[in-house]
């Protein structure tokens, strides 16, 4: 039984179909899909205003919060879809206090929540396609089969990270 | 003229020492805290430190203390709150809430003022060790992992302008924070730090002091982990 968290028609709801498709029929236990994707817009940090900071950190990393609080321990395989703004983007002050947010959620409910077998992660997506939407529900799929691993961070983006250009491409004004 | 830095939590514990550390490395420090009272201390160094009343969550507020000073060199964003260790699930939304507004959403304001005002220099963002994660302070990890980004974030965008971002992550820290905690709690944690004590604000105080020096601004985007090598997993024998 997989539960989605996400709304419908976002990156994370196309990857948990994708998912459902896969393994729903395999898993053993309750299991979710949690989109972690970061709600804020992209701007430079002179133009994120007080209502962005709000809209794009504040409430949706509590509303994070009370949606694992609300998961564990039932749901024993917990996958969430973030980005990789947590590691430094351009524009993205906001997105990326987000993305690290989440991250350290993520890793502090693995931690509390280990003994009783449960396990959580987070897919981190770099620039997403269709085929970057199939990689990410390829390794949420192995993530929500597998107790090998909790409280981890799993870039997907086919290596782009190795090559650290997020600094170097600075966008157009 | 003395280069000017902006402290913020600079009535006691890391801000404090931070602001004095500054003050003897040459710096015209301004310590900005929200307790008026607590800022007493800054009338024994009246030639280099100055006190200001700073509420950290009201961009108003930020803005009134940074036009009544010279633009900054340096800025340290201190200003936070700890919490009790809590189960994930007895944290209230509004204390979740609470912790990001202060810890995260504070200091995102004040660096977003002070670089506004900036030309060149430093932004040093005070984290904790458990940005790395921690079991029973979901909301407080959050916060300060959210920090660690934002740091990096700023670090890419602020380069090009001669501003580097850094971020040190402390461990356990003599503080009053800690002085709150229950006598269980305090005694439970100090016995996970390697050197089986808290560290002294000073310590932090001399990372801080580091990345404000010409030498230490050649990082940017970095996490300073101050903490005896406990996120090693280094415990007392």
């Amino acid at each position: 039984m997989l539960t989605v968290v996400a709304d419908p028609g976002s990156v994370a709801d196309s990857i948990a179909a994708l998912v459902d498709r896969q393994c729903a029929d395999t898993l053993t236990m309750a299991a979710a899909l949690v989109d972690a994707m970061p709600p804020g817009r992209a701007a430079p940090l002179d133009a994120l205003g007080d209502a962005d900071l709000e809209a794009g950190l504040i409430q949706p990393l509590a509303s994070l919060g009370a949606t694992l609080a609300g998961l564990v321990p039932q749901h024993r395989r917990i996958v969430l879809i973030g980005t990789m703004a947590g590691f430094g983007q351009w524009h993205a002050s906001l997105s990326a206090g987000f993305a690290a947010g989440a991250t350290g959620l993520m890793r502090s409910v693995a931690l509390e929540f280990m003994r009783e077998g449960v396990t959580v992660n987070m897919i981190a997506l770099g620039d997403m396609d269709d085929r970057q939407a199939v990689r990410a529900a390829g390794l949420a799929a192995v993530l929500l089969q597998s107790d090998a691993m909790s409280g981890q961070v799993l870039p997907c983006d086919g290596g782009d990270n190795l090559r650290m250009t997020q600094a170097r491409n600075r966008p157009l004004a | 003229m003395r280069p000017q830095a902006l402290v913020t939590g600079g009535a006691q514990g890391i801000g404090r020492a931070v602001a004095e550390t500054l003050a003897a490395q040459g710096w015209q420090v301004v310590a900005a805290d929200r307790d008026e009272a607590a800022l007493g201390w800054v009338t024994d160094h009246a030639d280099t430190v100055t006190g200001a009343v700073i509420d950290v969550t009201d961009a108003h507020d930020i803005t009134r203390v940074l036009d009544a000073m010279p633009a900054p060199d340096v800025v340290v964003n201190c200003a936070g709150i700890a919490a009790q260790l809590l189960p994930l699930k007895q944290i209230e939304r509004g204390a979740f809430e609470q912790m990001l507004r202060v810890n995260t959403g504070g200091t995102f304001l004040v660096a977003r003022e002070a670089a506004r005002r900036m030309q060149g220099g430093a932004i040093i963002n005070i984290a904790s060790r458990g940005y790395l994660g921690g079991a029973g302070a979901a909301h407080y990890v959050a916060s300060k992992a959210a920090v660690v980004g934002m740091t990096r974030a700023m670090a890419v965008e602020l380069r090009w302008r001669g501003i580097s971002v850094n971020a040190v992550a402390p461990g356990m820290v003599e503080t009053r924070m800690i002085a709150d905690f229950t006598p269980g709690m305090r005694e439970r944690l100090t016995r996970l730090e390697p050197s089986g004590t808290a560290l002294q604000p000073d310590t932090i105080a001399g990372a801080v002091g580091y990345l404000a020096s010409p030498a230490g601004r050649a990082l940017s985007g970095q996490v300073l982990l101050v903490d005896g090598g406990k996120s090693l997993g280094v415990y007392p024998c």
